[in-house]
C-alpha cells in the first residue's frame, strides 16, 4: 500500500511540473510528453487487483492514445495523426507470418527510399515513416497472439522514440518497486529541466531544446554537446530512464555501454542496441543470415532513409556506404579472428582473454573512425 | 547421437563462454549476444563440420534446440 501511494504520489507530482508549465510546453521533449500519460498508465496498472492488471492495462493504453492525439491537435506536439490507430491494426491482421509478404514489403520500403532519393515526395515519405514502421511491428509481434498484437500495437503507438519496443514491454507483472524507481528518476528529470538555467539553455539554442535520450545513441550527437548543455542531457537522461523503467526495461535496452565496445561492429551494436536487435530480426534473419554483406545492406539503406530531403543525398549516402563497408570488413575480420581463438582453444586448451589496453586502443580506433565520418556528414551539410 | 552433440555444446558454453548451461536453458536470456554467437558458430563448424553462417538462435534457442539443429544439418 505504501509503494502504491508513493507511485500515486509520485505521479501526480510529475503531472503539476508539467501541467503547471504550459509555456514550457514547446521546449518538451518528445520523451517528456509521452512520460505523463505512461506514468498514469502504470499507475492504472499498479493500483488495481492483479486479476483485473490486463484488461485495465488495455483500456488504460487506449485511453493515453486518445488523449496524446488530442493533445498533439491543441499543443501541435506532433505525436502521430489519426490514422496510425487503423493501420497498427491491419498489420496485426495482415498474414506477415507469410516470408513473401514481409519480402515484398522490405523490397517496397527499400524502392520507396530509392525513389524518394531522386524525388522527394509522398511515397517516400511513407516508405520512411510507415513501411518501416509496419515492418518492425510485424517481425517484433511474430509469433505472438492477435490480443497481445494489438497491445503491443498500442504501446508502439504511444512511445515516441520508442518506436518498435520489445515485445514484452509494458508488461503487467511489473514491481511495484521498479515503478516506484522509474516514476522518481522522472520525477528528478523533470524537475531538472524546469530549472531556470536549463530553461535559458534550451530557449537560447534551438538545438538544447532537442536534446533527448537519442544524444546517448551515438557520437553523432553527443559530440555536440558541450558545457552546460551536458545539464539539460543528465535531465533528459533521467526522463528517458524513468520512463523507461515505468515500461519495466533498463536503460541498457536501447542503450549498451559503448565504452565497452571492441570494434566498430561491437560500437555500433552497442550504442544502437535496439534498433540492433529490430533489424536483425525485420531484415536479416528475414533475407538471410547476418553476413558482411547483409551489414553493408543495412546501412546502405539506413544511409538512404537518413539522406532523403538532404541537400548532398547521394554524397551522404556514399559516407553510410563507406560505414557499412567498413562494418562489413569488421564483420568478416571479426570471424577469421574468432575461428582461430575457438581452433586454438579446441586444440590446446588456452582461452584467449583480451588486455584492457588492447580494447581500449580498440575503442580509440572506433572513435577516430566515427570522427572521420561525422567529419564528412558535416561537410556535406555546410 | 544428439546427446553427444548437446554434451559437446554444453562444454563450450561452460568451458569457453563462462555460461553454466542446461539443456532447455534459454541462450539469450542466458547473455548469448551476437558476438558469443560468431564463437558458438566457429565452435559447431570446427567440431561438427556444420556450416553456421545461418544459424539464428530464434530457430535454435536452446542448447537441446541447438544440438537437434546441428544433427539434423550434418
Amino acid at each position: 500500500m505504501i509503494r502504491r501511494l508513493g507511485i500515486l504520489a509520485l505521479t501526480a507530482a510529475g503531472a503539476s511540473l508539467v501541467v503547471r508549465w504550459p509555456g514550457a510546453i514547446r521546449s518538451i521533449t518528445l520523451w517528456e510528453q509521452a512520460s505523463l500519460p505512461l506514468g498514469l498508465a502504470a499507475l492504472a496498472v499498479a493500483l488495481v487487483p492483479e486479476r483485473h492488471a490486463r484488461g485495465t492495462q488495455e483500456l488504460a493504453l487506449v485511453g493515453v492514445y486518445l488523449a496524446q492525439r488530442v493533445g498533439s491537435v491543441t499543443l501541435d506536439a506532433g505525436l502521430g495523426p489519426w490514422w496510425d490507430l487503423p493501420l497498427g491494426l491491419v498489420v496485426c491482421l495482415l498474414p506477415w507470418a507469410r516470408p513473401g509478404w514481409r519480402t515484398a514489403g522490405i523490397w517496397t520500403a527499400v524502392a520507396g527510399f530509392a525513389a524518394a532519393l531522386v524525388a522527394p515526395g509522398i511515397f517516400g515519405g511513407l516508405a520512411e515513416h510507415l513501411l518501416i514502421q509496419l515492418l518492425f511491428i510485424a517481425a517484433m509481434t511474430d509469433g505472438l497472439g492477435p490480443r497481445d498484437a494489438l497491445r503491443y500495437t498500442l504501446a508502439c503507438l504511444i512511445a515516441p522514440r520508442m518506436s518498435v519496443p520489445p515485445p514484452d514491454a509494458l508488461r503487467v507483472d511489473r514491481e511495484p518497486s521498479s515503478l516506484l524507481r522509474g516514476g522518481a528518476w522522472l520525477l528528478l528529470g523533470l524537475t531538472l529541466s524546469r530549472l531556470p538555467l536549463a530553461r535559458r539553455l534550451a530557449e537560447r539554442d534551438p538545438w538544447s531544446a532537442l536534446l533527448d535520450g537519442d544524444v546517448l545513441m551515438g557520437l553523432n550527437e553527443a559530440v555536440r554537446v558541450t558545457g552546460l548543455e551536458l545539464l539539460l542531457v543528465a535531465a533528459r537522461l533521467l526522463v528517458l530512464a524513468g520512463t523507461l523503467r515505468l515500461l519495466g526495461m533498463p536503460i541498457r535496452a536501447p542503450v549498451d555501454a559503448p565504452w565497452r565496445a571492441t570494434d566498430l561492429l561491437d560500437w555500433w551494436r552497442r550504442t544502437h542496441a535496439w534498433r540492433s536487435v529490430v533489424f536483425r530480426a525485420a531484415f536479416l534473419q528475414h533475407l538471410g543470415g547476418s553476413g558482411p554483406f547483409a551489414i553493408f545492406g543495412v546501412f546502405f539503406i539506413s544511409g538512404m532513409q537518413h539522406a532523403i530531403g538532404e541537400p548532398h543525398a547521394w554524397g551522404e549516402v556514399a559516407v553510410w556506404a563507406a560505414l557499412g563497408a567498413l562494418a562489413a570488413a569488421n564483420l568478416a575480420a571479426l570471424r577469421v579472428i574468432t575461428r582461430r581463438r575457438v581452433a586454438r582453444w579446441m586444440e590446446t586448451g588456452v582461452k584467449h582473454t583480451p588486455s584492457k589496453l588492447g580494447q581500449l586502443a580498440a575503442t580509440g580506433a572506433v572513435i577516430v573512425v566515427q570522427g572521420l565520418m561525422l567529419g564528412m556528414l558535416h561537410h556535406l551539410g555546410d | 547421437m544428439t546427446t553427444d552433440i548437446l554434451d559437446q555444446i554444453l562444454r563450450f558454453l561452460r568451458d569457453y563462454l563462462g555460461i553454466a548451461a542446461e539443456a532447455d536453458l534459454d541462450l539469450i536470456e542466458a547473455g548469448v549476444d551476437s558476438l558469443r554467437i560468431e564463437e558458438l558458430g566457429a565452435f559447431i563448424e570446427l567440431q561438427f563440420g556444420v556450416p553456421a553462417a545461418r544459424l539464428s538462435l530464434r530457430d535454435a534457442p536452446t542448447p537441446a534446440a541447438l544440438a537437434s539443429w546441428v544433427a539434423r544439418a550434418r
